[in-house]
Parts: C-alpha cells; sequence; structure tokens
C-alpha cells in the first residue's frame, strides 16, 4: 500500500517518540543493574552510563553471603503469598453481596466501607488496634489489617455486576445457594479481575515495608523490603544531615545498594509479563462497565 | 504470644549453651539449667570480681532493647558482647533493631501509645519531648549508685544540657576514645607539589594556591563543595559563623550570619566564585556528583568531612599513584585567630531512656553503671577476654586471628564489630574505637591524631542548649523568618545580589529575630552552666 510523505512523516515521528518513551522508563532500570555488576570505583568516578565497566558479580555474592538477606527474602514471599490469598477471599466475599442489586441495604454498607477510604484512624489507633488484637510481632498485623482495599472491592463489585443476572436466576431454578453462585458462576467468570487484583495485591504485599516496621519487633521477621530500604535510603540520609555521627556515615557502597535493589524487584518483574495480558482486560472492562 | 515465648525460650537456651562459663543457679526452665550446670565449675572461678557489686547479687533479668539499626554496621541478635553482658551483669538483653531509616516513625508510635520495651534508643529532643510524661525513668535519681556516670558527666559537662526541668531521663553516649574527625581542609598535595606551591596558611594564600591550580587546569573547579555543608565550619574558621554559633572564647552563643564579619566570608566566596575557583555547582551538587568531581581530579580542594577523602584516594590512586587527598593544618584568619571545627565529644544526641514500667529498673540502673565503667566498656567495644581480645601491655587489642578473619570482607571493621556486636552501633554507652583504629585506613587515624593536636582545633557541641518548650516556640517563629532571609546567603556568592546590599539585609536579619535567637541561646546554655 502507498503510503503519502506525510503519513510516513508521521509514523517516524511516531516511532521515535515511542522509542524515546520506552527509553526514558526503561533506562533508570537498566542503568540500576549496570551499576550493580561494575567495579565500585568505576561507579565512584561516574563513569558508568550505558554498559558495565570492571564487570564483576561480586556485589551479588557479597549480598548473597548475608543470611539475613535469605531470611527476609523468604518472608517476604510468604507475606505475599498469605496476604494476597487473603484479600482474594475477602474482597470477593465483600464484593460479591454488594454487586447483587437486591441485596438488602446496599447503598448504606457501600456508603460506609467507602467512606473509609477517605478517612481513617491514623497510625496511633491502628497501632493500639493491633496491639489490643494481640497481633503485635506476628505477620498477621501485616496481612489482616490491609484485607480489603476498598478501591479494589469497588472495581472487582463493578466486574461481578457485569455479570449477566439471568445466569444467576437460572442457576436459582436448579436450586444453587448463593455460595454456589459465587463458586460456580462469578469465580469462574470472574478470571481477570481476579488475576489483576491478585496483581495490585500482591505487587502491595511485596512494596511495602512500613507496616512490619511498625509491627514487628524481631529481626527474623523482617520482609525484605526493610532491609532494602534501610541500605538505600538510611545511606542517602546519613550523607546529608548526619554530620555529627562524623565517621559513622553509611558506606554502603552504591553498586551494592544498587544489586540489592535489583535482587528486590526480579520476582515481581518476572511475574509481571505472565499476568498482564489479564490485566489490561481486568481492568479495562472493570472501568468501562463502571 | 505463644510463638513468642517459644522464640525467647530458644533464644535463652541457645544464649546459655553457647556461654563460655554460665553463673549458677540460671537455671529458669530445664534445657538451660542443665547446660548451665555442665559449666558452672569454671564458670564461676571466671568470674571477675570488678564487675561491682552486680556480680555478688546478681539477679536474672530478661529485658527488651530497641534501637535504630545503621546499614554499615547490622546488628547481631546473639554476640558474644550480649552473653558477655548476661554474664557479667544478670542482664539478658533481647535486642529489637529497627531500620534507621524509619526508626522515627516506630518511636512516634510507641511514645504515643506508651509502648516502649525496657530500653529504647531516643534523640535527645525526644526525650525532651516526652520526660514529662513519666514514661522514662528518671536516671538522676539514681545517681549515687551510678559511680561511673557521675564520672562521665563529670568529664563531659555538655551532658548537663541533656537534663529536663532539672534532672536526666537518659543515658547518653559518651566517648573513651575515637579516632577524631571534623570538617578541615583537604587538598591535592600531589598538584602542590607538582606546581611548586608552598602549603597555604592563610584564607588569602589559599586563594593564591587555588588561583594556580586553576591556572595550571583551566578546565578545573579546584574547590568544589555539596551544597552548604562547608559554610558553618569555613565562617567558623574565618572569624565568623553562619547561623547559631558557639564562641569558645566568649563562651556564648552567637548569631553569624548577620555580624559584619560574614560579609568577609561571602566576599571572599563570591571573588572564588566569579573566577571560578569554586565550583558553580556547589551550591546544588549532591554528595555523589561531588564524590564524582574529587575522585576524579576535577577538583582539587575540599572544606568537609575529611574521612571521605580515604575514598577519593582509593579512586584516584587506581590511575595516578601520586595522587593524593592530604589534610592541612586550619587556616589562619584575618583577626589572627585560628579555628579549626572538629566533630563534638561524644554522640550525646544518642540516648537511651529506660521505661518506667520495666520490672527492675534497678537492675538496668547497675548494668548501665557497668557498660559506663571500665570493664563494661571493654565489653561493649571489644567483646570477650580471649575470645575476641586479648590484653596487650594492659590494654585491650581485638585478636590477630579475629581480624585475620574480616580482612577480606567490604568493609572489615564493620562486619567485625557488628559479627562481635561491639561499638557504637551496637550498645556501647561509652564507646572505645581502639578495634576501629586496629583495621581502618592509616590516613584516618593520622588525621584524627593532628586534628587534635591542631592548634586550632575546637570541638564544637554536639547539642543546642536545653530549651523549655516556649523557648521551642519563639525559636520555630524567628527561624521560620529568618530562613527565607538565609537563602540569600548564595545569591550573594553567587553575585546575583551585590554585596553593598549586605548591610540592608543583616539588618532584615536583625529585625526577623536574630538578637532575640541569641538571647533565647544564651539563656538556656546558662541554665546549665
Amino acid at each position: 500500500m502507498y503510503k503519502g510523505f506525510g503519513s510516513r512523516l508521521f509514523d517516524s515521528i511516531n516511532i521515535a517518540a515511542m522509542l524515546l518513551l520506552v527509553f526514558v522508563t526503561f533506562y533508570p532500570l537498566y542503568y540500576i543493574f549496570v551499576v550493580s555488576v561494575s567495579g565500585g570505583s568505576a561507579v565512584m568516578r561516574g563513569d558508568v552510563s550505558f554498559y558495565p565497566i570492571d564487570f564483576n558479580l561480586n556485589t551479588y555474592s557479597l549480598v548473597f553471603q548475608d543470611p539475613s538477606i535469605w531470611r527476609a527474602y523468604l518472608n517476604t514471599i510468604v507475606y505475599t503469598v498469605v496476604g494476597t490469598l487473603i484479600n482474594l477471599f475477602c474482597t470477593a466475599l465483600c464484593a460479591y453481596p454488594l454487586s447483587k442489586r437486591d441485596f438488602y441495604g446496599r447503598g448504606f454498607f457501600t456508603l460506609m466501607i467507602v467512606v473509609t477510604m477517605f478517612f481513617s484512624g491514623g497510625l496511633i489507633p491502628s497501632y493500639l488496634l493491633v496491639q489490643k488484637l494481640g497481633m503485635m510481632n506476628t505477620m498477621w498485623a501485616i496481612v489482616i489489617p490491609g484485607a480489603i482495599s476498598v478501591w479494589n472491592m469497588i472495581v472487582m463489585r463493578t466486574f461481578f455486576q457485569g455479570i449477566p443476572n439471568e445466569l444467576y436466576e437460572s442457576a436459582g431454578m436448579d436450586g444453587a445457594s448463593e455460595l454456589t453462585s459465587l463458586i460456580r458462576i462469578t469465580l469462574p467468570l470472574s478470571k481477570p479481575i481476579m488475576a489483576t487484583m491478585a496483581m495490585f495485591y500482591a505487587v502491595g504485599h511485596w512494596n511495602s515495608f512500613f507496616s512490619a516496621m511498625i509491627y514487628l519487633n524481631e529481626k527474623a521477621k523482617f520482609p525484605l523490603q526493610i532491609i532494602l530500604r534501610n541500605m538505600v535510603v538510611m545511606g542517602e540520609m546519613s550523607n546529608q544531615s548526619q554530620e555529627i555521627s562524623g565517621a559513622y556515615a553509611a558506606v554502603t557502597a552504591t553498586n551494592i545498594k544498587y544489586a540489592v535493589i535489583i535482587i528486590a524487584v526480579l520476582p515481581i518483574l518476572l511475574v509481571y509479563p505472565f499476568i498482564q495480558k489479564y490485566f489490561v482486560k481486568g481492568v479495562m472492562v472493570g472501568s468501562l462497565k463502571g | 504470644m505463644a510463638k513468642r515465648k517459644g522464640f525467647q525460650l530458644l533464644a535463652v537456651s541457645a544464649l546459655l549453651a553457647t556461654l563460655v562459663s554460665a553463673c549458677s543457679g540460671g537455671g529458669s526452665n530445664g534445657a538451660a539449667g542443665e547446660s548451665a550446670g555442665a559449666s558452672s565449675g569454671a564458670g564461676n572461678a571466671s568470674t571477675k570480681p570488678a564487675a561491682g557489686g552486680t556480680a555478688a547479687a546478681q539477679q536474672k533479668v530478661t529485658v527488651r532493647w530497641m534501637r535504630g539499626e545503621n546499614p554499615s554496621q547490622a546488628i547481631k541478635t546473639d554476640t558474644p558482647v550480649l552473653r558477655e553482658i548476661a554474664r557479667q551483669t544478670g542482664v539478658t538483653i533481647n535486642l529489637e533493631p529497627v531500620p534507621g531509616s524509619n526508626y522515627v516513625d516506630k518511636k512516634r508510635a510507641l511514645l504515643a501509645t506508651n509502648n516502649i520495651p525496657d530500653i529504647i534508643g531516643l534523640e535527645s529532643k525526644e526525650v525532651a519531648e516526652f520526660a514529662g510524661t513519666g514514661m522514662f525513668v528518671p536516671i538522676s535519681d539514681y545517681l549515687d549508685r551510678m559511680p561511673n556516670l557521675t564520672k562521665a558527666i563529670e568529664e563531659n559537662p555538655e551532658i548537663k544540657k541533656l537534663y529536663v526541668d532539672g534532672k536526666l531521663y537518659s543515658l547518653p553516649i559518651t566517648e573513651q576514645f575515637k579516632i577524631q574527625g571534623g570538617k578541615t581542609l583537604l587538598i591535592r598535595t600531589d598538584i602542590l607539589k607538582e606546581l611548586g606551591l608552598e602549603t597555604p596558611k592563610t584564607f588569602d594564600e589559599l586563594y593564591t594556591v587555588l588561583a594556580a591550580m586553576k591556572k595550571a587546569y583551566p578546565d578545573s573547579y579546584p574547590w568544589t563543595a555539596r551544597g552548604m555543608s562547608f559554610m558553618d565550619a569555613l565562617s567558623f574558621g574565618m572569624g565568623s559563623g553562619y547561623g547559631m554559633t558557639y564562641d569558645p572564647d566568649a563562651d556564648n552563643y552567637f548569631y553569624g550570619t548577620n555580624k559584619p564579619e560574614f560579609k568577609e566570608v561571602l566576599t571572599y566566596l563570591n571573588k572564588l566564585y566569579s573566577e571560578k575557583l569554586l565550583d558553580p555547582d556547589f551550591a546544588v551538587n549532591t554528595k555523589q556528583n561531588w564524590d564524582e568531581k574529587l575522585s576524579t581530579g576535577k577538583s582539587f580542594f575540599y572544606y568537609d568531612n575529611n574521612q571521605f577523602a580515604v575514598n577519593y584516594n582509593a579512586t584516584l590512586q587506581e590511575t595516578d599513584s601520586n595522587a593524593k587527598f592530604d589534610r592541612i593544618p586550619y587556616l589562619r584568619n584575618a583577626k589572627g585567630q585560628t579555628r579549626g571545627w572538629l566533630y563534638p565529644k561524644g554522640w550525646l544526641v544518642d540516648n537511651y531512656a529506660i521505661s518506667a514500667k520495666t520490672k527492675n529498673p534497678e537492675a538496668l540502673i547497675g548494668m548501665f553503671d557497668w557498660m559506663y565503667g571500665p570493664e563494661g566498656t571493654t565489653v561493649t567495644n571489644y567483646g570477650v577476654e580471649g575470645e575476641t581480645y586479648e590484653l596487650v601491655d594492659g590494654k585491650p587489642q581485638i585478636k590477630a586471628d579475629v581480624l585475620e578473619k574480616y580482612k577480606t570482607a567490604a568493609d572489615p571493621a564493620r562486619v567485625m564489630m557488628s559479627e562481635i556486636g561491639a561499638g557504637l552501633l551496637a550498645l556501647a554507652v561509652r564507646v572505645d574505637e581502639g578495634p576501629t583504629k586496629q583495621v581502618t585506613h592509616p590516613d584516618l587515624v593520622r588525621w584524627g591524631e593532628e586534628l587534635v593536636a591542631d592548634p586550632g582545633a575546637v570541638i564544637v557541641p554536639g547539642l543546642a542548649p536545653g530549651f523549655t518548650s516556649e523557648e521551642n516556640e519563639s525559636i520555630k517563629e524567628i527561624t521560620t523568618k529568618t530562613s527565607v532571609l538565609e537563602q540569600d546567603v548564595v545569591k550573594f556568592i553567587m553575585g546575583t545580589k551585590p554585596l553593598s546590599q549586605f548591610d540592608a539585609w543583616a539588618g532584615e536579619l536583625t529585625k526577623a529575630g536574630a538578637d532575640n535567637l541569641e538571647k533565647i541561646y544564651n539563656e538556656a546554655y546558662n541554665r546549665t552552666k
């Protein structure tokens, strides 16, 4: 097919712009990787930009020598898996009745739930609550308080509403209870949204550090993000403001920091492509029908 | 809860099992009783009588101890130091390190809900803020039982600034020996030699030297900085001050920025800036930019923390074996004074507080006093005699085989201290940096000695005077006004605001309350004298 000059010009500008966008998005991640496999002094001189200099994997072997990293890795995986399962279970159970038009008091319950999106008790009351519930210093303090994200619940409810009511009616005719309807009809039809929610929640758990830091006391229970954050953020802080500490300004080398970052984000990066096909579909369908 | 108890039981039995010598009668549970019994014979023989009355009348206590964790020295929860503290004082410590990057949030939550553990690491201002609630044990009430802390206070009267309404609520971190650091002048001595330049002795000579460097290396910016962090030390060195500054001669505080002397500082920097001797990016450089410039030979001089130079030298010498940053003595200013900027004595900002809810405050008071004393200082900084250190001419030294073990680590000193559980970043309250001295770069040790010996050596105060809450309010009010004006300092240096406007600007600072600020500081300071 013949393309005019204008069309080709547009295409090439378009492609160039998209490539630039891809580069801008991808480069920071790539840079972190390149620095993590470069020699320390090359990094300090600022020589590293596009390819590794003095390529070596010492940083990774150093990081993996630290047993607390492995421990934290395991903790993160446990918190993510358990947390995501709890999230999906609770969110689906909450979204299902709210998606039913004939659910008594639907508007009232929805309002009550939505209010929590905008108002929350804040840190101190939450802390006291977790403490009184006896969840302090356990995994439950991390996975239970955030069991339902209102936003995600509403997206899921909207998706459920898209399932034709006639399906439920005929199922009811055949003697299906609400629970059977949920398990046999709603959930099988909602795989995209479940996958999306799983992804949202899992990334959230993977990246979360605050609740773990506040509620956990023992180092052996810390997730990976706490250790990562301590290495990366604390290093920055000491350099700027902790002059008093003199010789104690952090010395964590940049390439080691970056190696930990790579190690921490890699699993999520690897999972992402497999869920992505559901991902786009799930979010789009939810939003369109809303 | 059951889970937690199980862990504690495990920890306690593991601890006791590994004890070189356990004290008898410590068996509160079966497993521990067994191992304690097995080694009790040897244990009693080697218990030092020197551990004060505590060793004889030892009560077994287990406490939670929380503190922030510096990423450069990981805190381990089962270390020789902890075992030795338990053996000598009877206090078993369950350490709860919290990542330093978020320790502030955690402390806030614990303090606000009155849930602090038995011992908690706090900053002095947090202690002052919460002391009134009665959640801390007033340490000063026990001072008659703490001869070692009393001695430490006499040694470093600045500790008196920590008193809140006449009482001390926290245990400050003091020093026995440290490798002195400071904001000082570091210059590429190889370039000085190459250009045949004399070591500068005054600020004018420094200017000449920088100008000569610029002439020989036109692409360079001889002096670089990372933001304004050099201003306090430089202004003080030039006989002025940047913001609230302590004057060691008059023994009072003054606000330097609106004084005529400060104009000289600005004039000097403006001259350097306009002749491109000062890095044009000095005000916006990040630490990383700054590191890059100094370790690639783009800049030859800085006036800041001396310890960074060790890293620059290592990087520089990979390509040029002669290259070297070296410390030069503090300069003489126009008034004929020499004034250095040495980091303060001890780490008085960092404190430990004991919770008023703890079951046995006397035991903890006893333990802390032991830690301030000679035996405790040695244990908390060097570990266990025979295991991690030995006495050489009566002085503790980390054993050679222990040093050897960590030689290949990325940062031998910190890894070693982390494993032993010793030093400032673990739980020493009287810090002896002897172990660090044994492994650290010789230049750092030498600079430390030179800094102390420098005729201009002035150790800056580590703490602002203890203010009342009303004083804190007024300070906040004044500084919100002055800090806006202080931003013009950069404009003066860069010449975007002409120096002729200095007097008017200084007048505005005075009007904003700079004099009041001085008054508040000095009144508060006089109270602690």
